[in-house]
């Protein structure tokens, strides 16, 4: 795992969501602790104020929360909440630009449907 | 300059210092040991120790110290450039730790020496300190306590060592100040002012009726007038205390100077051989 | 932790004006990258910063304290510099004994435990070194000083891949355990680019910029695709360079593509600090 400083998205955003891949499976359990930015910041090799930031984000969507002395762990029903996000997520960025690429290309909605099931089976 | 700062300067200054002084001495002794007793063994095919003794030891460790004055000033002002503190503390330590090396070696000269020289009947114990303020002996013949005798002549020797280191740390501090350039062209004064410049003046001098050979045998007596010496008052016994008093001042002054010379300085690191 | 003003630095050497009227504040407990390209003045700022040199004009404070011959203000810190200013026959191990007489936070079991990591042979004199080894006697000893502000001066040249990346992570590894102002001035950008927190470039002797690497990073990109198009959307912004492959052109603008309606035709690809970097100081 490296995070790469000229992507798209700024590394804090991209340490974020590497936690909340992790979360989502199983990786993190909820109540368990998750590696500091300590940590972190030392293994991957970023500034630690970056990593602070990354983390700050998930305390505040309510994903990860500080336990005084211990250090941060996954919330309950941390799991859940993302998947409901990601699905969201999903819409906007799969379906919508699905569609209009298939605009773009001139397939119709039936034809999307009926590639979508052949996609499904394997 | 903190208290702190100067104590780390001073005690990094005293150990490089006393490290190089040891090693040097013992090398000395050592060789000279080795070389008496190979000259004996040379000239009457015994191994003895006999004759050994180490004149004018006084002289050779202020031409000790005026090396190692030199030697050690760039360095000292590098390191104290490169943990955080100025020129000045990195000069005004080098001048503490140079006394106390001083003193050291004064130590050494009064006390070991004599001790060298009697591991023969026909050692010599001579300091060219006694040449200039009066030996020992002649002292203790008139009935001057023999402890304050030789405390006399620690000090004086201290001050005489430190003088010669201070005289090292000035030209020293001038060739880390100067540029390349600069080094040669000063060194090229010293070096032909008194070869050239100094005959042609007497000789220009000598045009206008001025002798500058008595001029400057005028002064050197001064001199000696200003620094106590022995015979220029006719007598066997120079003025101690007007010696010691005179060194410290020259020292002073010369420090003061070298510290002009090197308080803005850039810190110039050594080249490093086959880099 | 402490805070460094520079105010209206000026320096020169003969007839090149090394570095004009630079000010500039560095916080406490920040990681900066010091950047610009040879010649720019970096090593230059850093050594007056450092009392190594002296300014021509303008002052530096330290906590408010003028910092010039002020030991007190001084001792708080360190700099890794290029130059070896120890003696070259001294041994490594002999080097941080006379840091430790310096800096009465010097941790000697940290150095030595770097050492090793290194592979470093803490008895070999300094002039035996090779030129990499040298550095990371000078970087260990830098690290284990506990200064409140640490200058590392290229500290990265000449050493080997592994290395760098020891020293990317003991570097954060020591700002996580005693929190100091660590200021790097590298070439490597690319490599530094996650490390640092905040970049201060110079260009030609002057301060060009003083951002956080996030703020730098929405200062430009790049749209890319058929070069009448790039042209039309190139028109009224402030285009840094283009590249042309044909009929395809490249166009590498200033301004944060996120406040830009950028028609969906072109790429538009964010600019990494290095590139950023070139293209603010191409003259």
């Amino acid at each position: 795992m490296h995070f790469n400083p000229d992507g798209e998205k700024p590394i804090y955003v991209q340490m974020a969501e590497w936690i909340e891949e992790n979360i989502l499976s199983g990786a993190f359990p909820e109540e368990a602790q998750i590696p500091s930015t300590t940590d972190i910041s030392a293994q991957y090799k970023i500034n630690p104020a970056t990593a602070l930031k990354g983390m700050n984000i998930l305390v505040d969507k309510g994903i990860i929360y500080k336990k005084r002395g211990l250090g941060m762990f996954v919330s309950e029903g941390a799991a859940e909440k993302l998947r409901s996000e990601r699905k969201q997520e999903f819409f906007e960025k799969f379906v919508k630009s699905l569609m209009s690429e298939a605009e773009k290309l001139g397939i119709t909605k039936n034809e999307v449907i009926d590639m979508i099931e052949r996609g499904g089976d394997k | 300059m903190t208290k702190h700062s100067f104590t780390a300067s001073y005690k990094y200054q005293v150990r490089r210092i006393i490290f190089m002084l040891i090693l040097t001495l013992c090398a000395a002794l050592v060789a000279e040991i080795i070389l008496v007793a190979i000259a004996n063994y040379g000239i009457d095919g015994r191994l003895t120790l006999e004759g050994i003794g180490f004149p004018c030891l006084d002289a050779l460790s202020g031409l000790m110290l005026f090396i190692y004055g030199a030697y050690f000033l760039a360095e000292f002002m590098n390191a104290g450039a490169a943990n955080g503190v100025s020129r000045t503390t990195s000069l005004v330590s080098a001048i503490a730790s140079n006394f106390t090396v001083s003193a050291a070696l004064a130590l050494f000269v009064s006390v070991v020496s004599p001790l060298i020289n009697s591991l023969s009947d026909s050692g010599s114990d001579i300091f060219l300190l006694e040449f200039i303020y009066g030996e020992k002996k002649f002292f203790e013949f008139y009935g001057e306590n023999a402890f304050v005798v030789r405390i006399r002549f620690f000090i004086m020797c201290t001050l005489s060592v430190f003088l010669c280191a201070m005289v090292g740390i000035l030209f020293a501090a001038a060739f880390y100040k100067l540029s390349r350039v600069g080094t040669v062209i000063f060194t090229l004064i010293i070096v032909f002012v008194p070869a050239f410049g100094y005959p042609m003046a007497s000789i220009s001098l000598a045009k206008r009726g001025i002798d500058l050979d008595s001029c400057m045998k005028k002064f050197f007596t001064e001199v000696e007038r200003a620094f106590g010496m022995a015979h220029v008052n006719g007598s066997q016994a120079g003025d101690f205390v007007r010696g010691g008093f005179m060194m410290l001042l020259t020292a002073v002054v010369m420090g003061f100077i070298a510290w002009l010379i090197v308080r803005r300085a850039n810190a110039k690191p050594a080249a490093i051989r086959g880099d | 932790m402490s805070t460094i003003e520079i105010k209206n630095l000026s320096k020169s050497f003969g007839k090149n004006q090394a570095l004009s009227d630079v000010t500039l504040t560095l916080k406490e407990n920040c990681i900066y990258g010091l950047l610009g390209r040879n010649g720019a003045g970096k090593s230059t700022l850093m050594n007056i910063i450092n009392n190594r040199i002296f300014a021509d004009s303008g002052e530096i404070l330290i906590d408010g304290i003028p910092s010039r011959d002020n030991d007190k203000a001084l001792g708080k810190l360190h700099m890794m510099g290029e130059q070896l200013l120890y003696a070259p026959s001294l041994k490594v191990s002999e080097m941080f004994k006379a840091a430790a007489c310096f800096y009465p936070e010097y941790d000697m079991e940290y150095a030595m435990k770097l050492s090793e990591e290194y592979k470093l042979n803490t008895k070999a004199k300094l002039q035996k070194l090779s030129t990499g080894y040298r550095s990371i006697a000078k970087i260990i000893n830098a690290l284990a000083c506990n200064a409140d502000v640490v200058f590392f001066d290229e500290p990265v040249l000449g050493l080997d891949a592994n290395h760098r990346d020891m020293f990317y992570r003991q570097a954060i590894e020591k700002y996580n355990s005693r929190p100091a102002t660590f200021v790097i001035s590298t070439h490597l950008i690319e490599e530094a680019a996650g490390l640092i927190e905040r970049a201060v470039v110079i260009k030609d002797g002057r301060l060009l910029l003083d951002e956080d690497t996030e703020a730098i990073r929405s200062m430009g990109y790049s749209v890319s695709g058929k070069a009448s198009l790039v042209d039309e959307f190139a028109k009224g912004r402030e285009v840094m360079s283009e590249d042309t492959l044909g009929g395809l052109k490249t166009a590498y603008i200033k301004g944060d593509r996120f406040s830009e309606n950028i028609p969906d035709e072109l790429e538009v690809q964010p600019l990494s600090l290095q590139s950023l970097f070139i293209h603010l100081t191409n003259s």
